[in-house]
């Protein structure tokens, strides 16, 4: 849906709902916010009418009001939403950073909200990128949070890594291990990469959000939308799963014996070893920089327990 | 290691090798979600195809699962009672079952003999305190037809709020506009209660439960309650003050038609407010300071504990 035409009816009513007269965004701009809106999310699409009014009537339409508002300058908008929004991007930059990091984030976010910058003679403020699928609340909270990794991502490109996390020594010394122990890591390795690409999305976003991204388990609920006992009760059917699967492989596929499979799980607990999981997961994440996170670099969790909220 | 317990230790270890390696690997590629889709996920707003695809997505990416990690972080925490339910539960309590217990108590002390001579006791002292204890309502200088109305006008505007918050809370779906209406004759029914003219102090949130859209969660419908208003009223009716978001304070001079923005000192949460007098009241923070203002909000002054 490359060229969305509304109709003036629909975009009336909206703006109505939106209290567009509030800031004094003129009609015509809000329906042409309302258009862009569309066509981002029906891009490549042609939905029928019913389609649209659903979406846009799904929109956070006061925040977009509000949004457009801002953009155009308004300065009774720009109060309000410096009121009203102020405080919880700060909260939310105390929390992602406690050493206050995200703060300078936060204010040089207001900057590009304002729109400092300038094209061609007009103000270009990031309040165009804000379409009212989510909140505003939610939406600055996820550009803070992309400033935030995209920070650390930057800042661990400039640094050398430690001897510990470079590429050459992720992957574990095999060759200096007794031949038959290397065999073991392998053959488990192999499986339990195995019993991850089977893996549901959800289960898998569930282990990568504990284990790697160190979230509680109420943290974890929160993002996914789940209670964290369920979470809990998902993690642990999920390890056992792959228990499982790991057992299975490793008797049917490479036909080791009970006791060779003890000493492949023995084998691992001392030396566990990474495996390269986009290798597993296809081409689909075709890597172009390289880089990382440290922000999830906290330590890890202790083995079998799950940490709960009131753990953290 | 033959035990279950000892394997699923082994894959407990070997999964947060392997996981966290990944993430220690994280790279950006085209198919990365930007915030505005991943902000859209998040609150629930995404069609199911278009949220599964994310979901899939999420679950492979390492740089994507650090971007949902810092958003988690960054929400505002969705509990922070002043009052623990125990707490509430007790105050609540306390006085009817006092005075169960209390009933009881004289109900088995009393001899049966001088409970049935009781009435006729009464009835004797009713007779002699006629003249005063002839009307049986609380005294009220309103005329009756004045309540009526007050009562009527308290419920109009509970209905307004009623659809404001249904319009903000969007219900796309059935099912959320039945969890509406559901609410509203409880909201009503709060609202035609007589307003005592005491302090009064509104804990309960107002915003209804509607469930939030397509594949919104139980958790982030609860996080919309907990942002929910706090409402305080005066001894004046039209003074109404209230907590919004847990970060903004807002003054009504009209009962609640309309709200002015109060300025506040400090950013933090904000989790009670109590009305003392047309012009001054207290608030809590989640960290137990309270704050009072006697001047309608202009200065806030810390109180000590």
């Amino acid at each position: 849906m490359d060229d969305a035409r509304l109709d003036t009816r629909v975009v009336q009513r909206l703006y109505r709902r939106a209290n567009g007269d509030r800031w004094g965004v003129p009609v015509a701009r809000f329906g042409a916010v309302l258009e862009a809106s569309v066509s981002r999310v029906f891009s490549g699409d042609s939905p029928d009418q019913r389609q649209v009014e659903r979406y846009l009537d799904s929109l956070h339409l006061e925040d977009l009001a509000l949004a457009c508002a801002c953009a155009d300058g308004h300065e009774g908008a720009w109060e309000h939403f410096v009121r009203e929004h102020r405080p919880l991007l700060y909260r939310a930059a105390d929390a992602i950073d406690s050493t206050g990091g995200a703060r300078e984030l936060a204010d040089s976010l207001y900057a590009e909200l304002f729109g400092l910058k300038e094209r061609d003679g007009e103000r270009q403020s990031l309040f165009r990128y804000f379409h009212g699928r989510s909140s505003l609340g939610t939406w600055l909270r996820a550009l803070l949070a992309q400033r935030h990794i995209d920070r650390i991502r930057q800042t661990r490109r400039l640094d050398p890594l430690p001897a510990d996390e470079t590429p050459e020594a992720v992957p574990a010394p095999v060759t200096s291990i007794a031949p038959e122990r290397a065999r073991f890591v392998v053959a488990m390795r192999r499986a339990v990469g195995a019993a991850l690409a089977r893996l549901v999305p959800r289960d898998r976003l569930r282990l990568a959000c504990y284990y790697a991204q160190n979230l509680t388990l109420a943290e974890i609920g929160r993002a996914i939308g789940e209670h964290e006992a369920t979470v809990s009760r998902h993690l642990t059917r999920t390890r056992r799963t792959i228990r499982q699967s790991v057992e299975q492989s490793l008797k049917q596929v490479e036909n080791m014996s009970d006791a060779e499979i003890s000493e492949c799980f023995s084998s691992v607990s001392t030396d566990a070893g990474p495996l390269d999981l986009a290798e597993l997961f296809g081409p689909g994440l075709a890597r172009k920089n390289t880089g990382g996170d440290r922000s999830t670099d906290e330590g890890p969790a202790e083995a079998g327990h799950y940490r709960s909220r009131g753990e953290q | 290691m033959n035990s279950k317990t000892d394997r699923d230790g082994a894959i407990d270890d070997m999964l947060r090798a392997t996981l966290r390696a990944d993430a220690a690997r994280a790279t950006v590629s085209d198919e990365c979600i930007d915030a505005e889709t991943i902000a859209a996920w998040s609150d629930g707003a995404l069609p199911a195809a278009s949220a599964a695809r994310i979901e899939t997505h999420l679950s492979r990416c390492s740089h994507c699962q650090a971007l949902l990690a810092a958003l988690v972080r960054s929400a505002p925490p969705t509990t922070a009672p002043s009052r623990s339910i125990w707490q509430r539960w007790q105050l609540r309590w306390v006085v009817p079952i006092a005075a169960a217990a209390s009933a009881l108590a004289l109900w088995i002390a009393i001899p049966s003999d001088r409970r049935e001579a009781a009435p006729q006791i009464a009835a004797l002292e009713d007779s002699r305190q006629q003249p005063a204890t002839s009307s049986p309502a609380p005294p009220s200088n309103e005329p009756a037809p004045l309540r009526e109305e007050a009562a009527r006008n308290l419920e109009k505007r509970s209905a307004q709020r009623q659809f404001r918050d249904t319009t903000e809370d969007k219900p796309a779906s059935p099912a959320a506009d039945s969890a509406a209406a559901a609410a509203a004759p409880v909201r009503r029914d709060r609202a035609a209660e007589p307003q005592s003219l005491q302090e009064t102090v509104t804990l309960s949130r107002e915003a209804p439960a509607a469930p939030p859209l397509r594949g919104a969660t139980p958790d982030q419908a609860s996080q919309r309650q907990e942002l929910a208003a706090l409402e305080a009223r005066s001894a004046d009716p039209a003074i109404r003050w209230r907590v919004v978001n847990r970060t903004r304070i807002e003054r009504s001079t009209d009962a609640g038609v309309s709200w002015q923005a109060v300025a506040f000192p400090e950013a933090t949460d904000l989790v009670a407010i109590r009305a003392l007098s047309t012009t001054s009241a207290f608030v809590t923070t989640a960290d137990n300071r309270q704050f009072r203002t006697d001047d309608a909000g202009k200065t806030w002054t810390p109180v000590a504990p």
